[in-house]
């Protein structure tokens, strides 16, 4: 699988990054103004044009073997949008992407930081730490972010973790009774190409969650909701047949890629 | 459904534009002489809507709203914010919409509307 490099620091993307989002109507409009309209659901498309400044020489190979890898619009590759959280049903984690160990229950509808009543809290009914964790499948070894809000009782504790098959890290935090967001960077080495995210509660704990959110950068942003569409394209393409680099410096190049997905 | 409006209640940011539009058939005789008559019934509004600096959540509702009614395909209700009428059946006219993040937590866009003929 071909994945859409990162940059050294990380991050995929640089400011400004531009997104547009794309749809056909195919439309007849009469003299009298009035339209009809059909909705083309075959046409769903989503476009990043990343402007790179700044880029070292082994930053700026990367991206070149990739494109002569793709043979520029032909291939396809895996793109982790840089805009959105990469999980899918941030806020519904009785669905299925959502993977839940036997003893966690699940109760919906707690109040969450912001006044809406999106929280989650997980109890933990078994004798044994029961977590809940949603599998990306996305290179193991890029750069992450993890972070949720968590409230639960003063003394209680949750863990935060990132793990392949192979490596992993994680985080112990320690609740004060209020809602605190909690971000765990993660950044593991080898060369799998799933990688999971989740939290696990003590035996007979009991917490609340809110916006959980992982994102293909070293720290947290603001929080994305999402539904059934999260921010990993498995087959994303260039949008142009030319990549163009301009030499700035020593060992410093700037580009502008257009790469475009189906949503 | 409702256009959604930004936190601060507001539908849009300055500059946003508004206008109105007729369709006027001309048809021009030899002498000179014109007759002309209207193909429709009554004028149809077009906004386009600036918004030059939006918080990323705010940003995320317009993209949102964009995807729910298909691009052109969908309409909704549009309060104008020129003089605060609700227009009842208003589409979007393009089939893009583009998002520029221009640094943590501030996006920029902006949107066309129409109002439709019933």
């Amino acid at each position: 699988m071909r994945y859409f490099p990162q940059l050294a620091g990380g991050a995929s993307g640089q400011f400004p990054l531009v997104r547009k989002t794309r749809r056909r109507t195919a439309r007849c409009e009469q003299t009298d103004g009035r339209e009809w309209k059909i909705a083309d659901n075959g046409i769903r498309e989503v476009e990043w044009v990343l402007e790179w400044k700044g880029l070292s020489r082994s930053e700026w190979s990367e991206l070149e073997s990739l494109f002569h890898e793709t043979e520029g619009r032909r291939g396809s590759f895996v793109f982790l949008d840089p805009w959105d959280n990469l999980f899918v049903w941030s806020e519904n984690l009785a669905e299925e992407a959502w993977i839940k160990d036997p003893y966690l229950a699940l109760i919906e509808g707690v109040e969450d930081p912001f006044g809406g009543t999106t929280a989650t809290r997980l109890r933990n009914d078994g004798a044994t730490t029961q977590g809940i964790e949603q599998a990306l499948a996305a290179p193991g070894w890029y750069q992450y972010c993890f972070s949720v809000w968590v409230r639960g009782g003063v003394g209680e504790e949750v863990t935060l973790y990132g793990r392949t098959g192979t490596a992993g890290e994680a985080r112990r935090v320690k609740l004060s009774g209020r809602w605190r967001r909690m971000s765990l960077p993660v950044k593991l080495s080898g060369g799998e190409e799933l990688i999971k995210f989740g939290l696990e509660v003590d035996a007979g704990g009991s917490v609340e969650v809110f916006g959980m959110q992982v994102e293909a950068q070293a720290g947290a942003s603001q929080y994305k909701s999402t539904r059934q569409r999260g921010g990993v394209y498995r087959e994303a393409r260039f949008g142009d047949d030319v990549l163009e680099v301009v030499a700035e410096g020593p060992d410093c190049f700037a580009c502008r890629v257009r790469v475009v997905a189906a949503n | 459904m409702t256009f959604p409006k930004l936190k601060t209640g507001a539908a849009s940011q300055y500059p946003s534009v508004r206008c109105v539009r007729y369709r006027t058939e001309v048809l021009r005789f030899l002498d000179g002489s014109e007759q002309r008559y209207r193909l429709m019934g009554k004028p149809l509004r077009y906004w386009r809507l600036n918004f030059a600096a939006v918080s990323e959540e705010e940003a995320r509702r317009l993209v949102n709203f964009f995807e729910l009614q298909q691009g052109g395909y969908g309409g909704f209700a549009f309060e104008d914010p020129w003089e605060g009428r609700t227009y009842e059946e208003c589409s979007m006219t393009r089939e893009e919409m583009q998002t520029v993040s221009e640094r943590e937590g501030r996006q920029r866009t902006e949107m066309e509307l129409k109002e439709n003929r019933k």
